[in-house]
Order: structure tokens, then C-alpha cells, then sequence
């Protein structure tokens, strides 16, 4: 018995203790650190309660952080699941009669997901750029006024949410892709045989309801990343301009690693996992039961 | 009303291959035809022609005299129970049978849920409905059971469902894909009952596609035997038991498969029959004192009511004989002498075609 | 050629027998300060073969050094000296780990080459905490050819911003690619205006904001005029970095560091010009200066003194002298500029800029205090507002309030 006891530690010792050390004790600092005003190789510092935390909510610019990343958010979730979906349907149906034309535009489409995003941040504010981008020649060539994508206060979030829509739409693809594989096709004749005529009346009674798991799947992976969102910010306009384009996850890089303040940047760090996992927590409770069928 | 269902000469090619080859093939109103063939034979792609899930390459479907060719599954009001029986998963039992109707009976906007507040047409289309599925659901036995999802309903319970779902609507015809492949042998009995009970009180034209000759025997008005993409017997159960038209359906139907004894070895059974291969159902060869073919016993298995011989005869031509009933049975290894009835003898000339036996 | 590699190897062999101490250096943003500081330590060593120097990977900017300092500090592997911006030395001071150098200075500093103006660089309360190694002031980088276009001359060029914003509403018109003029909306920039104008963003003791003063809000107007007067674009940092040496920019307040890379872009387009930041108040006029100085880590006596050996190579006649050929920053040692007469032949360009620094280069402020690089950012955001055509008396002074409610100042 003890023998026996003393394997399952020796087993479970080692992964437990790494776990401990290297993910549950830095939680727990940053935790604490949050409630500090701790500066970043400082050697000391002061308990300040709730004041980091006050300070993330009561003032503009940790205001306009949230605001800002639940707009980014609010329209790169919806977008890319949306876009993502209409593409997968759209390559499904012509993976049959048309199956190299799919498979070259799954690739294409799954680029962005492959490619390192801060190379093609670089592309992109290239073509982003106001007198030398293809955006604004475009733009001119069709008769509209030249576009301040990155550096107009009131465009830049917008800039922003299409890159990141771009840059997720093609692996929300492959996760519908492999959810519309498994549907069974006798699921599309017993609608067809039941009286649903159009394609439009087949998607809503068979498969969008049995891809709710795989929506629920792939709404969660997106919303993660959306709120995440760092690298475009940190690469192409580093919150600006006039914290314009400054989200969560860039403001806490920002306070802690750019103004050293560690206590700040551990409150930020402690709401937004608190806000991930809440959304987490109600996205499979509240949606999970709808989408599985038992 | 119910009507007559029909292909004409109907051919279906998918690229080079040819999965239906010119058939013809008619559904009579108030009849029970079995479609029956090996898997690949190319009956499953026969009903979805007949269904209008497929579109044919060649040739015409008639559904009452009327062509129908282009017309789609829900067009052709033709009902449809699948094999694995395609139930939605997230409707519950009441709502799958219901869909039917009200794909047919409202429109997109109608079926918005809460549409029924807004309208009273819609009310009182979905009280319609919601009679309708009472009542298939007690027909069925069902009506324990509608608020459930298909995921927590044994297999039996699903195919009742999908029944249901079928014949909510009054269809033109109704085509069964497999029904019984899936249930235990139990169930299968009092499945074929159930069908055969609802044929009765319904009336439908009903296509019975199954690999399972049995389940075609037992149900079925009549019978067709499709072979590689043809129709090569259409006729009553007792026809194609009795008088097969070619030796391949003579192998296919039967518990037992036919022996078939070629040209030569089936002179010395019966004289008569020069030229022809001959076709003795294993339950017709019996041991005969004298006159008969000289054999070998290999095996003898028992399977209780009856007994199984493999026996080797002239040129190591393997035979099977079962014997109901005997006690004096041989012993392996042990010469006998086998004859059957004369009309028991199924002749077959060198095409494999049917061929009467000279008298 | 036996010979050649047995020589070299007896003089490895004699380095490091003879190399008693070994200093470790940290420095950062490799594509400008490679290749110099490569040669600062070799020719160091061969002065000096009892120590030797070791370069620790350089951090990316100086931004990234400093958190890496703080990190290894933390760590307890801190390099023994580190070049750090200018304006962020401070940072390291504020935690304690930058130590006084007042007692290896020579008694007479200004014998030495380093002038108040260039000590002050590195001073705080009264103590020597860095000695600026390069040093930057803003300038104006000029495009002739659109100047020229416009109807301008450089022979008779402005030298105060108005006729700067009129020549660049000239250029802007010509046609809709080319833009006339372009600053960043960024501390320093301001800084450098503020300066023009004889403000300073802090008084004396650093406890009060004084940007809201008439010389800052002059300043400030400028951002305002530059758009509304002379079309300035709200492009990026980065893309009027491209613009200009691509020829669709004809004037560009930037730093003077920048001039090699705009003279390397621009080639075959055109042959650009420097020119002075226009000086507009009489008194008190100074340029915040951008560049790296260096600080002592090290608290061990010993290192220290081998530390300072280093230090006041880099930072003398021949190690300026290094880095002035190398990197094209203006040298911060004043003895140097007498031995670059053939460099200044070869490079017209580099005199107004290191002229201006020379005559008035002055601290690049760093706001005191933990929120000090927070209202940086705050201060920058207040200019994007200006350029965007926010009331430049109502933005300075909210920007004032905040910055000192920040930094506790009420």
C-alpha cells in the first residue's frame, strides 16, 4: 500500500511540482504584486489595496484600453466567425465538382494563419501606408479621398479589426471545414426529402445546428484570441495614436514593461484573466447545453 | 392520392461508371415491392433515382403518368425512411415528425419561433400540425416519448420515429432504405410485422430496398433482383423462389445456397439434361438407395432442426445437402448416393439463363 | 604565414595572462552601434592590455536595454557598465543602481573636454551619474529640389517657423503625393520647440510642470499651424522615415542621428541639406539632446576603477572620435572637434548639427518619478490632439493639470 503510495507521488511528483512552481506560484505573485504599487527592479514596495485596480477602471486611459479591445473584439468575433463559416461553406460545396480550385483556395486562405503575424505586419503597413500603400492607391483610383488607416484616431481600431479578421478567418475555416465533413450527407437528403427546398432552408435546419458544437469551439478560440490581441497593436502602432488603438493586453505591456510599473501592469494582468475566464466559464455553461445534442 | 411510381429505361452514370444500367421499374398504387440485390449492385442509388435525391442520366420517371424527371425530392412528395435513419439530432421526437409538415405548410417566416403569437393563421396551422404528430405518435407509440431527443432513444424507438417522420405527411409513395439492418433479430420480426401492418392500413406504394432476401420473401407483393446496375427478375416472392430466371438469382435467393452441378456431372444425376447445368436447392438433394450421384460425406454439422452435409462428388465437386428431421444420418467419410425430385431440378443453359429440362 | 599565426597566438596567450580585470559592457541598438563598439574595445585593449572588455548581446533599442539592465540587476548578473539613452539613465538612478562618478571626474573637467553643457547631460541633484558618449539635437533635413519646385530658395532658406510654414504650404500644393512638412508628435520634438522658444517642460527643482508657459504654448501652436497652415499629414514616425528619402517630403523636424540613414535612402533622388532648428527666443534657448551615455553598475571597488578607465576613453578624444566617424552622432567631448576638420570636409552635413549641439545642447527632461515615461506617452497623445484640431491654450493646460496630478505635483 505504502509502496504503492510512494509510486504515485514519484509519478506525479515531478509534472506537479513544475506546475507549482512555474505556473501556480507566479499567478499567486502576480496576484499579490497586483495590490502594490511595485516597481519594476525596484527593492521594495508599499500595499496600496485596491488602488492599481481603481486606477485600471476610474481613469481614461484604462477606460479607453477596455473600450477600445470589447470594440476590437465586438467586431472581429462576430466577422471572422461569420466570414470564416461562409467560406468553409462555400469551399465544401465546390469541393466536389471543383476539388484543386478548393484545396488552392483553403491554402490561401490558411496563409495568414501559417505566416509569422509581425512579418506580415510589416506587409501590411506597407500597404496600409497613406501616400506609398496600395490601399490608398486604390482608394484614389476608385474615386475615394486617400484613407489614414494607422494614424487617424478614428480609423485605426477599424485597421486594426480587419487584420485581425484576416488573420483568424482562414483557421476558423479549417475548424468549419472539418465540422461540415462530419455531417452525414442522409442528415441533407431527409431535409431535402422532408419538404427544404433551398440551400438556404437545409443550412438552417440541418447544418448550422450541427456544427453548434464546433461554433461554440471555434467562438471561444476566436474570442480568446481577439481579446488577446497584442502583436498588430505592439507592431504597427504601439497603442497610438493618442491611445487610439491602446487594448488590455498592449496597456499591460505598456505599464509594465515600458513604465515599469509591475504592480499596475499585475492588476491589468489579474482582470483580464478573471474577465477570460469568466467568459469561459459562461460560454460553456450557457452555450454548451444548447449546442450538444443528448 | 396515392399513385403509381415508375422509371422508365432510367440509366445513371457517376463519370465512367455506370451505377444504374437501363432499368424499368414500376411501383403500382397500393403495392410492396422489394428491391433486392448484394451491396453495390446498385439498388441504394435505384431508390434515390425513384426519391429524386439523384438525377438521372437517362431516361424517365413517372409519378402517376406524370413526368417528373426534374422534379425534386419534395416535389415528388415521396417519403423516405433511411437506413440510419437520418433523425435530427438536436429537434426533439415531436419536433423531427413535425418538420414535414411544416417545412410544407408555413414559410421561412412563419416557422420563426414565436411566429405563432403574431399570427393566427400560424396559430392555427401549428395546432394542425401538433394533431397530426399526436396522432402518428400513438399509431407509433411514440407519444411517451416526444419531448425526448434522438440521442436517448434506443434504435427500435429511432426507426419508429423515423417512421413517423415519413408518413406524417400523407406522401405519394414511401421508400424504405435497409429498415431492418440495424435492429437484433427479435425486433426484426416484429419490425417486419409492424411494416407489413402499416402497408395494410396505409395503402402506399412501398420500395423495400434491402440486401436481405428474407426480409424480401417475407414482405414483399413482388420482388426485384438487380444485379451490377440491370433488373434481372421482377415476379412474386414465389416466382423468384420457384422458377429463378437465371442461375446467379437462383444462388442469391434461398437460405441455403443452390449447388449448382455443371453439364457433365448433371448427366449422371438425370439424363435428360444434355447441355444444361443443373440447380438443386440443398434442402431438395437427398441420399437415395440407388440410381443416384456418388459422393463422399466430408462434414456433418447440426443445427438442430436440421443437419448440414458438405459432401464431394465426381470431380470434387463440392455439394450440400440438409436433411430435416432424420436420425439415420451418415457418417463422415462415409460413400452415399444422392438423387433429388425431378422437379425439384432448376436447368440453366450455358449463359446462365433459365432452360426447360426435357421431360 | 607559420609565423603570422604563432605571433598571433603568443599575443592571445600574453592578453589574457596579463588581463587582470574584465569589464562587461552592455549596450543596445546593434545596427547603429555594432561596428563602433567592436572598434571602441579593441582599440581600448590595446591601450590598456591589464583589462579586458567583454560585450554582452545588445538589446534591440533602448528601451529593451533598460528592461533587460533592470531584469539582470534583479537577477544579480548586471553588466559592470551599459550604454543607455539619454533619457533613461534616469530610470536606472531612481532604483539606486547607477553609481556617482563625481570621484573619478578630473579636477578640471573642462581641460578634459567635457563642458558643463555636455556634464549637465548626466547630472542629477548635483551628482554625475552619466557621461553622455553621442549625442543628437533635432535639425532640419531639407529636400532642395522640392524647395526649389515651390518657388523657395536654399540660398536664402527661412530661419523661423513662419517662413518654414509658409515654404511648406508651397510645397504642399504642389501636388497631392508631395507633403511640405512633417514633425513627430513626440517629447522630445516638443522638448526641442519648447527649447527654441526658451521654455523648459520642469523649473529648476523639478516640482512643477512649466510646458503650460507661453514659450511651451507657442510651441505647441506650431503643431496646430503646421497642419492647418502648412498641410502637414498625420502619417507615422515610420512612414515620413520613408517618405522623405523617397522625395515626397520636403522638410522633416527629425533627430540628427538619422543622417547617414537619410543620406544613404535619399541617393539618386536627390541631394538633401541640413539645416538648424530655428532659434526664436533670445535667452535661454536649448536642445534636448538624444543620444546614449554611459553608467557604472558595478560595486566593486576595483571594477569600478577599471570601469572609469573604459568610461573615460570612450568619452575622449579618441574613442569620441570613433564614434563621431562611425555612427555620425555629434561627439560629446569638446577637444575631439578640432581633430574632424577632414571628416566635416567629407560630411558638410554633420557640422549645423553638431554646431547646434556644441552651442546648445541641453538635458532631454525626464519626468521624475515612477509615472515618469507614463507622461511621456500622455504628453504625446496631447500633441496627436493638437494636430488633429484640438484648441492648442485648452489642451496644453488639461495636459499640464494632468501631467502634474501624475507626478503628485499639486
Amino acid at each position: 500500500m505504502i509502496r504503492r503510495w510512494t509510486t504515485d507521488i514519484i509519478l506525479v511528483g515531478p509534472a506537479a511540482i513544475a506546475l507549482i512552481l512555474f505556473i501556480f506560484l507566479p499567478v499567486l505573485i502576480v496576484f499579490v504584486l497586483a495590490f502594490t504599487d511595485y516597481q519594476f527592479g525596484a527593492s521594495s514596495a508599499n500595499w496600496v489595496g485596491i488602488e492599481n485596480f481603481a486606477d485600471l477602471f476610474g481613469s481614461d486611459l484604462g477606460r479607453k484600453a477596455i473600450t477600445n479591445t470589447l470594440l476590437y473584439a465586438a467586431i472581429v468575433i462576430p466577422t471572422s466567425v461569420g466570414l470564416g463559416l461562409l467560406v468553409a461553406v462555400g469551399l465544401h460545396s465546390i469541393s466536389k465538382t471543383l476539388p484543386r480550385f478548393s484545396n488552392a483556395l483553403k491554402a490561401i486562405y490558411f496563409l495568414p494563419v501559417a505566416a509569422t503575424l509581425v512579418a506580415m505586419a510589416v506587409s501590411w503597413q506597407m500597404l496600409m501606408h497613406p501616400s506609398l500603400g496600395l490601399f490608398n492607391h486604390w482608394a484614389v483610383a476608385l474615386g475615394f479621398s486617400p484613407v489614414e488607416w494607422l494614424t487617424d484616431q478614428n480609423t485605426v481600431l477599424y485597421s486594426l479589426a480587419i487584420i485581425g479578421v484576416w488573420q483568424s478567418v482562414g483557421y476558423n475555416m479549417v475548424l468549419f471545414l472539418a465540422g461540415l465533413t462530419s455531417i452525414p450527407d442522409t442528415l441533407y437528403d431527409a431535409a431535402e426529402v422532408d419538404g427544404a427546398q433551398s440551400g438556404w432552408s437545409r443550412f438552417w435546419l440541418v447544418t448550422w445546428p450541427m456544427l453548434g458544437p464546433t461554433t461554440l469551439f471555434v467562438l471561444i478560440v476566436t474570442a480568446a484570441t481577439a481579446f488577446r490581441v497584442f502583436e498588430t497593436v505592439a507592431t504597427m502602432t504601439r497603442g497610438g495614436p493618442a491611445f487610439a488603438s491602446d487594448t488590455i493586453v498592449y496597456a499591460l505591456y505598456r505599464e509594465g514593461f515600458v513604465y515599469f510599473k509591475a504592480g499596475y501592469a499585475s492588476a491589468i494582468t489579474v482582470v483580464f484573466f478573471l474577465a477570460l475566464l469568466l467568459l469561459t466559464v459562461i460560454q460553456l455553461l450557457v452555450v454548451e447545453r444548447r449546442v450538444h445534442y443528448r | 392520392m396515392n399513385g403509381s411510381l415508375a422509371l422508365e429505361n432510367v440509366t445513371k452514370r457517376f463519370g465512367s461508371f455506370t451505377a444504374v444500367d437501363n432499368i424499368s421499374l414500376e411501383l403500382k398504387e397500393g403495392e410492396f415491392v422489394a428491391l433486392l440485390g448484394a451491396s453495390g449492385c446498385g439498388k441504394s442509388t435505384t431508390l434515390r433515382l425513384f426519391a429524386g435525391l439523384e438525377t438521372v442520366t437517362e431516361g424517365d420517371v413517372k409519378l402517376q403518368g406524370r413526368d417528373v424527371t426534374k422534379a425534386s425530392a419534395s416535389e415528388r412528395n415521396i417519403a423516405l425512411m433511411f437506413q440510419s435513419y437520418a433523425l435530427y439530432p438536436h429537434l426533439t421526437v415531436a419536433q423531427n415528425i413535425a418538420m414535414p409538415l411544416k417545412l410544407r405548410r408555413l414559410s421561412a417566416v412563419q416557422r420563426l419561433p414565436g411566429a405563432h403569437l403574431l399570427s393566427a393563421g400560424v396559430k392555427s396551422q401549428e395546432e394542425d400540425i401538433q394533431q397530426a404528430v399526436k396522432k402518428m405518435s400513438e399509431m407509433l407509440r411514440l407519444d411517451q416519448l416526444l419531448d425526448r431527443k434522438p440521442g436517448q432513444l434506443s434504435g427500435g424507438q429511432q426507426q419508429r420515429v423515423a417512421l413517423a417522420r415519413a408518413l406524417v405527411r400523407d406522401p405519394s409513395a414511401f421508400l424504405l432504405d435497409e429498415p431492418l439492418s440495424n435492429l437484433d433479430t427479435q425486433l426484426r420480426a416484429e419490425t417486419r410485422e409492424e411494416i407489413r401492418a402499416i402497408h395494410q392500413r396505409t395503402g402506399y406504394p412501398f420500395l423495400l430496398v434491402t440486401h436481405d432476401q428474407s426480409d424480401a420473401l417475407s414482405m414483399a407483393d413482388r420482388i426485384a433482383v438487380m444485379m451490377a446496375g440491370k433488373i434481372v427478375q421482377v415476379g412474386t416472392p414465389a416466382e423468384i423462389f420457384n422458377t429463378p430466371a437465371t442461375q446467379e438469382v437462383a444462388t442469391f435467393i434461398g437460405h441455403h445456397r443452390m449447388n449448382i452441378l455443371p453439364a457433365g456431372v448433371a448427366q449422371q444425376l438425370h439424363e435428360s439434361t444434355s447441355g444444361l447445368s443443373l440447380g438443386i436447392r440443398p434442402e431438395e438433394l437427398t441420399i437415395v438407395q440407388e440410381g443416384g450421384l456418388p459422393a463422399t460425406v466430408d462434414t456433418v454439422t447440426f443445427h438442430g432442426e436440421e443437419t448440414i452435409l458438405k459432401l464431394r462428388g465426381p470431380n470434387d465437386l463440392v455439394l450440400r445437402s440438409v436433411l430435416r428431421g432424420r436420425s439415420d444420418l451418415p457418417n463422415e467419410g462415409e460413400q452415399v448416393l444422392l438423387g433429388a425430385n425431378r422437379n425439384a431440378l432448376h436447368g440453366f443453359d450455358s449463359d446462365g439463363k433459365r432452360a426447360e429440362i426435357a421431360k | 604565414m607559420k609565423q603570422l599565426l604563432l605571433s598571433a597566438s603568443l599575443a592571445l596567450v600574453a592578453t589574457a595572462a596579463s588581463a587582470e580585470t574584465e569589464i562587461r559592457v552592455h549596450y543596445a541598438i546593434p545596427t547603429i552601434w555594432n561596428e563602433t563598439q567592436e572598434r571602441l574595445a579593441e582599440a581600448f585593449m590595446a591601450a590598456h592590455p591589464d583589462i579586458s572588455i567583454v560585450i554582452d548581446g545588445p538589446a534591440e533599442d533602448y528601451a529593451d536595454g533598460v528592461q533587460r539592465l533592470l531584469r539582470e540587476s534583479v537577477a544579480g548578473t548586471a553588466p559592470d557598465v551599459a550604454y543607455v539613452g539619454l533619457n533613461r539613465w534616469r530610470i536606472l538612478e531612481d532604483r539606486g543602481l547607477t553609481q556617482p562618478l563625481d570621484s573619478f571626474l578630473p579636477q578640471d573637467t573642462d581641460a578634459a573636454g567635457y563642458t558643463d553643457a555636455l556634464l549637465s547631460l548626466g547630472q542629477f541633484e548635483g551628482q554625475q551619474h552619466a557621461l553622455g558618449t553621442s549625442a543628437s539635437t533635432m535639425v532640419l533635413y531639407v529636400n532642395p529640389d522640392l524647395v526649389e519646385q515651390a518657388g523657395g530658395s536654399m540660398d536664402d532658406f527661412p530661419t523661423d517657423f513662419d517662413g518654414i510654414i509658409e515654404l511648406a504650404a508651397a510645397i504642399d500644393a504642389l501636388d497631392d503625393i508631395t507633403e511640405g512638412v512633417w514633425i513627430g508628435r513626440h517629447d522630445w520634438r516638443f522638448q526641442s520647440l519648447l527649447g527654441s522658444h526658451g521654455g523648459r517642460p520642469l523649473n529648476e527643482d523639478e516640482s512643477d510642470i512649466t510646458f503650460d508657459s507661453s514659450a511651451g504654448l507657442q510651441a505647441a501652436a506650431l503643431y496646430s499651424r503646421f497642419v492647418t497652415e502648412g498641410g502637414m499629414s498625420s502619417m507615422s514616425q515610420n512612414d515620413a522615415r520613408q517618405s522623405f528619402p523617397a522625395g515626397n517630403l520636403g522638410m522633416f523636424f527629425e533627430s540628427s542621428s538619422l543622417l547617414n540613414r537619410f543620406e544613404e535612402g535619399s541617393e539618386g533622388n536627390f541631394e538633401l541639406v541640413v539645416k538648424r532648428t530655428p532659434v526664436i527666443a533670445e535667452d535661454d534657448v536649448y536642445f534636448p539632446t538624444g543620444g546614449s551615455a554611459i553608467v557604472v553598475l558595478t560595486d566593486d571597488a576595483e571594477r569600478q576603477a577599471a570601469a572609469w578607465e573604459y568610461i573615460s576613453f570612450v568619452t575622449g578624444p579618441e574613442g569620441q572620435r570613433i564614434i563621431v566617424e562611425t555612427t555620425g552622432y555629434a561627439p560629446t567631448n569638446s577637444l575631439v572637434l578640432n581633430d574632424l576638420v577632414e571628416y566635416y570636409e567629407q560630411n558638410p552635413n554633420a557640422i549645423p548639427a553638431h554646431e547646434q549641439v556644441a552651442e546648445h545642447a541641453g538635458p532631454w527632461f525626464a519626468y521624475p518619478g515612477s509615472e515618469g515615461v507614463a507622461v511621456t506617452d500622455l504628453i504625446a497623445a496631447a500633441l496627436v490632439n493638437l494636430t488633429d484640431g484640438a484648441d492648442v491654450d485648452e489642451t496644453i493646460n488639461d495636459l499640464a493639470e494632468t501631467v502634474r496630478d501624475r507626478l503628485d505635483m499639486n
